[in-house]
């Protein structure tokens, strides 16, 4: 009987006091019998998440919550970089803390890369099982037809390539991460592509999204033209 | 169908059809042949767009839309703060204002 593997969850936060501690309070109770530490990585909120952060390391432990905090808002990427760097689990999960992606799902991804042994598993909103809340007619044109460009582009046998609900094997996760030029959509894509051009065996369980961002989606003209570009030099990617 | 190499060969027919155009095209071709040979390009594209829009438009009417989902999640939020199990977790998180 194999040793149980130990899960790291990486929680990057910006202004997300009120959010943290529900975030953690539902991973707690849904990975209650699975050995798993939290590494919340704060780009110095200004709203005060690092103290909200301290209150839940004194609650629950050094072992269970570990903070990695950083002078400012330095990207996605590099925030993942950062925490992994700390994390003791053979797989990462990384996630928003904005309660869009709800912690429920973790067993489902945990099992899932049990059955095949796979090396990336990929929450997607399209598979059916899947789904979005709170997306005007707008946004999901927007998101679907992001992920036909890209299908059409980069052919990954994967249905959500912007989704950034995923399950990594830690050692795959760190070459992938340290190879990634992009921010944003674009870096999540670039994950994909270069897991699927390494090969790894990636899965994907459904999940629903909620969208906890109220009001006008900030996807303007600028942001499709990076999108475009960051595709395009995928595709050409070695 | 590696995008890399699909490129070269779209650049390569793109040259070959505009040598047809321009006249320029070394083998003389039947004029029903030159007439098919040019309208293909623009056929294709159409084809390439109906079939952009309908699959588009299936995704999109696939993307399930789960409002139950968000009324969920505001329930479970409330649950889980009043949970004695996790009480001290949101205690110790609430600014001395009670926010």
């Amino acid at each position: 009987m194999s040793k149980s593997p130990f899960y790291s969850i990486l929680l990057p936060t910006y202004n997300e006091r009120d959010n943290l501690p529900v975030v953690v309070a539902m991973i707690e109770q849904y990975l209650r019998d699975i050995p798993h530490e939290i590494i919340i990585i704060d780009d110095n909120s200004p709203d005060g998440t690092q103290e909200v952060a301290t209150a839940l390391q004194h609650q629950l432990g050094p072992e269970r919550i570990i903070l990695k905090p950083r002078s400012g808002k330095l990207g996605l990427g590099s925030a993942y970089i950062h925490g992994s760097q700390y994390a003791r689990g053979d797989f990462l999960i990384i996630m928003d803390v904005d309660l869009s992606h709800h912690p429920r799902y973790i067993p489902t991804f945990i099992e899932r890369q049990r059955e095949g042994d796979y090396d990336i598993v990929i929450g997607s909103r399209y598979l059916p099982g899947g789904g979005v809340a709170g997306w005007n007619l707008k946004r999901k044109i927007i998101s679907c037809g992001a992920n036909y460009v890209t299908q059409l582009l980069l052919r990954p046998p994967i249905s959500d390539v912007t989704g950034s609900f995923r399950l990594y094997r830690k050692s795959h996760f760190d070459r992938l991460v340290s190879q990634c030029t992009s921010k944003g959509y674009v870096f999540q894509m670039e994950m994909i592509v270069r897991a699927v051009n390494a090969n790894l065996r990636i899965a994907e369980v459904p999940i629903i999204f909620v969208d906890r961002i109220y009001g006008e989606s900030k996807l303007g003209g600028q942001e499709i033209a990076l999108f475009a570009k960051g595709v395009l030099q995928l595709t050409f990617l070695e | 169908m590696n995008p890399k190499t699909v490129l070269p060969i779209c650049i390569g027919v793109l040259i070959l059809w505009l040598l047809v155009l321009l006249g320029l095209f070394p083998i003389s071709l039947p004029s029903v042949l030159h007439r098919l040979v040019l309208t293909v390009p623009f056929l294709g594209i159409v084809i390439f767009g109906f079939y952009s829009l309908f699959y588009l438009i299936y995704k999109v009417v696939n993307l399930k839309d789960c409002p139950q989902a968000q009324i969920e999640l505001e329930r479970e939020v409330k649950r889980i703060r009043a949970d004695p199990e996790y009480s001290s977790l949101f205690r110790a998180t609430t600014s001395p204002t009670g926010r």
